[in-house]
């Protein structure tokens, strides 16, 4: 449905996005994992055709990308780009128009917008007295209004408290359910995991691994972390742990916290948990955590998604 | 462009604090202006040459300004005494016609404090015409004081121009309007009625807020910038000039409205005339409407910052309003200056209602007309070119 060729672009001498591309399948969700100034919104600013590439190609279907396709595209930018002192349903109804609704048709369909995104009892309450959450709702529901083939959504749920960030979530999960294609960018790991069937993750610029979830985790290595609160601790333990066969590194957290990165948890717990015990050492806390974008993004980087 | 247009419109005139600023400031103003500086216009009495004696001891401005630059003219002539004696004995010699006796600090206590006016029993026409100079000048100045203290206030509360540039540039102003001895304003020489001053300051103020539109108009579009709705904007299929025309149709159709609500206004609430041919208003309305609105997607597309547009707006209207002639009339300002105020678009619209109110031929329209047009037209290519939606 779309395809995304060697996508460059410059800002004076510095380069923000590097070759970038990716495919993207009809009713598929995309996500672009990065941390802040990864290139994320500057490519999505591209793919709207707000700014102009320096390079690459973007293709829908096998015809490159031209203003008359904007029609099929939905875009939820990153701010809340709404007209605070117009009621919501004056917002979906302008937004609408915009992309070519008649007034009525329009009319019908901000309705069932405000339905979806579960504002139709607020309708009539203009944008500046809404929540946050509420105000990224209304984001949200103004790119659906001329129910577009691909939704590309911005960081939807920044700044929001965790309830409006989940109601937000399942919408757009129900959205893609219901086979509508979207990117989805964040710097949350765990809403691109649960929304996205395939990821990129993005960092200065470049995709610097892409794939399902599934394919990411595989190129961690140790793709389990064992984190270990240890109450009291000596040198020679924690060789002792490092050193065991299963272990493939351990990485200080914080004081008294480690990282242990293994492959297969469940045999070599009782190992870690004989080291300490051999060693005179105490734990205080152990969680075992799933393989994650997190710590492949941490792998890759040497840094975590919000540095 | 039209969805955008009316949009636009629609925020305007649920913006209350920018109708109060739009709309009801102008009348105010209208009102306490023309009801003040009205007598003053199309006066050409004379009066017999007289001498006026003065004695004062204080030397604060409004004193000064009074005997220095007020009273003096081509039938009178000031002497100025140490006291009241002097001036009693210069009478009884009759080389003086009128007395005056100011008191201590009489120009900051203007309008309260006693003055005495000597008379020649012989001579009573000049003296009374001596006092109603002396009382018009206190009520002028003191008219004007008021006006600029609502100004000031009501821009305070309005909140959309840098209130003190434009306060303190109306202030200056105004004093200056006070201190004419006479303004003088002649009929058209092809107009058949005479004006008034609610007239005047109804077309004046009239030009002047609907100039306010330009840095209204270019707010606009800098908080749609700021929140991100003008990026939205080009994300849709609507094609950029179709954003840029609709917020230049935005600008045009709210000073469109604000202009024809003043005009019913000032002539139901204070009889104005507009003269006698409504389409004439309308034509020289939309022309000036369309060069307000040109100017405020230049000023745009010049500045990045809402408080920036505030500041040059704020300050420009001033300029430009002075210049023009919505302040003090053109005829008032020295040549050079009158030089300058020929290339002012709003002194090209005021003179143009003015003329529409003594009663002008169409001819004499088109010229102006052309020009406002050409003026937005070419404010309007600057801005469609060189602004940028984020």
């Amino acid at each position: 449905m779309l395809q995304v060729n060697e996508l460059n672009k410059r800002y004076g001498k510095k380069e923000v996005v590097k070759n970038v591309s990716f495919r993207l399948e009809k009713g598929e969700a995309f996500g672009l994992l990065g941390p802040n100034g990864a290139g994320k919104s500057t490519t999505i600013a591209m793919l709207s055709g707000l700014v102009p590439n320096d390079g690459g190609t973007i293709l829908w279907g096998e015809k490159p990308m031209d203003p008359s396709m904007k029609k099929r595209i939905g875009i939820v930018p990153q701010e809340i780009a709404l007209y605070p002192t117009m009621s919501a349903r004056d917002n979906l109804l302008f937004w609408g128009k915009m992309y070519g609704l008649s007034r009525k048709q329009a009319k019908k369909r901000a309705e069932e917008v405000l339905s979806i995104v579960g504002l139709s009892e607020r309708g009539k309450e203009t944008i500046e007295t809404f929540s946050g959450g509420m105000r990224r709702r209304i984001n949200i529901g103004a790119a659906l209004m001329h129910e577009p083939e691909l939704l590309i959504m911005d960081e939807p749920t920044v700044g929001i408290d965790p309830q409006s960030r989940n109601h937000i979530l399942e919408t757009v999960k129900r959205l893609n359910q219901a086979g509508m294609t979207m990117i989805y960018t964040s710097h949350y790991m765990e809403e691109v995991e649960f929304l996205c069937d395939r990821v990129g993750i993005m960092d200065y610029g470049e995709v610097i691994a892409s794939g399902t979830h599934k394919d990411l985790c595989k190129r961690l290595v140790g793709g389990t972390v064992i984190r270990l609160v240890l109450e009291e601790t000596n040198e020679a333990g924690v060789k002792a742990i490092e050193n065991l066969p299963q272990v493939d590194r351990m990485t200080v957290r914080e004081q008294k916290t480690y990282d242990v990165f293994v492959q297969q948890p469940n045999e070599v717990i009782s190992d870690i948990m004989a080291a300490i015990v051999e060693n005179g050492m105490k734990v205080s806390a152990m969680d075992v955590q799933e393989p994650n974008l997190e710590a492949l993004f941490l792998q890759l980087t040497g840094r975590t998604l919000r540095d | 462009m039209f969805t955008i247009a009316m949009k636009d419109l629609a925020l305007r005139l649920k913006d209350r604090r920018s109708l109060v600023m739009m709309l009801l400031m102008p009348l105010v103003l209208t009102a306490i202006l023309g009801s003040a500086l009205g007598g003053n216009f199309g006066d050409d009495a004379s009066m017999p040459a007289t001498t006026v004696g003065v004695a004062y001891d204080t030397e604060d401005e409004r004193t000064n300004q009074w005997v220095d630059g007020v009273l003096p003219s081509e039938d009178v002539t000031v002497v100025s005494f140490d006291n009241g004696g002097e001036v009693e004995n210069a009478m009884n010699k009759g080389e003086v016609d009128v007395g005056v006796l100011l008191p201590n600090e009489w120009g900051e206590k203007l309008g309260t404090a006693d003055v005495t006016v000597l008379t020649d029993p012989d001579k009573t026409l000049q003296a009374s015409i001596i006092e109603s100079m002396l009382t018009s000048y206190i009520d002028r100045v003191q008219a004007v004081t008021e006006t600029t203290d609502r100004f000031a206030t009501a821009l305070a509360e309005a909140g959309d121009v840098e209130v003190a540039a434009a306060a303190g540039g109306f202030s200056t102003t105004a004093i200056s309007i006070a201190e004419q001895d006479s303004i003088q304003l002649a009929s058209g020489e092809k107009g058949e009625q005479t004006l008034n001053g609610m007239q005047y300051y109804a077309a004046a103020m009239g030009v002047m807020f609907l100039l306010f539109n330009a840095t209204v108009g270019a707010r606009s579009i800098l908080q749609e910038r700021h929140t991100q709705t003008l990026a939205r904007l080009a994300m849709t299929p609507v094609r950029s000039y179709h954003i840029i025309g609709g917020k230049f149709l935005g600008t045009l159709s709210f000073t469109l409205v604000q202009f024809s609500l003043f005009l019913a206004a000032t002539y139901f609430m204070f009889q104005v005339s507009w003269g006698e041919n409504l389409w004439q208003v309308s034509f020289i309305v939309v022309a000036y409407a369309i060069a307000v609105s040109g100017l405020a997607m230049m000023l745009a597309s010049l500045v990045k910052e809402e408080k920036t547009a505030d500041s040059i707006g704020g300050i420009g209207v001033q300029i430009l309003a002075l210049l023009g002639g919505s302040m003090i009339p053109v005829a008032a300002f020295p040549g050079a200056i009158q030089s300058i105020s020929n290339v002012i678009p709003n002194k090209w619209a005021l003179d143009s209602f003015l003329e529409i109110m003594t009663g002008t031929a169409w001819g004499d329209l088109y010229m102006p007309a052309a020009l406002l047009v050409l003026f937005g037209a070419a404010c309007l290519g600057v801005g469609a070119t060189r602004l940028q939606v984020r």
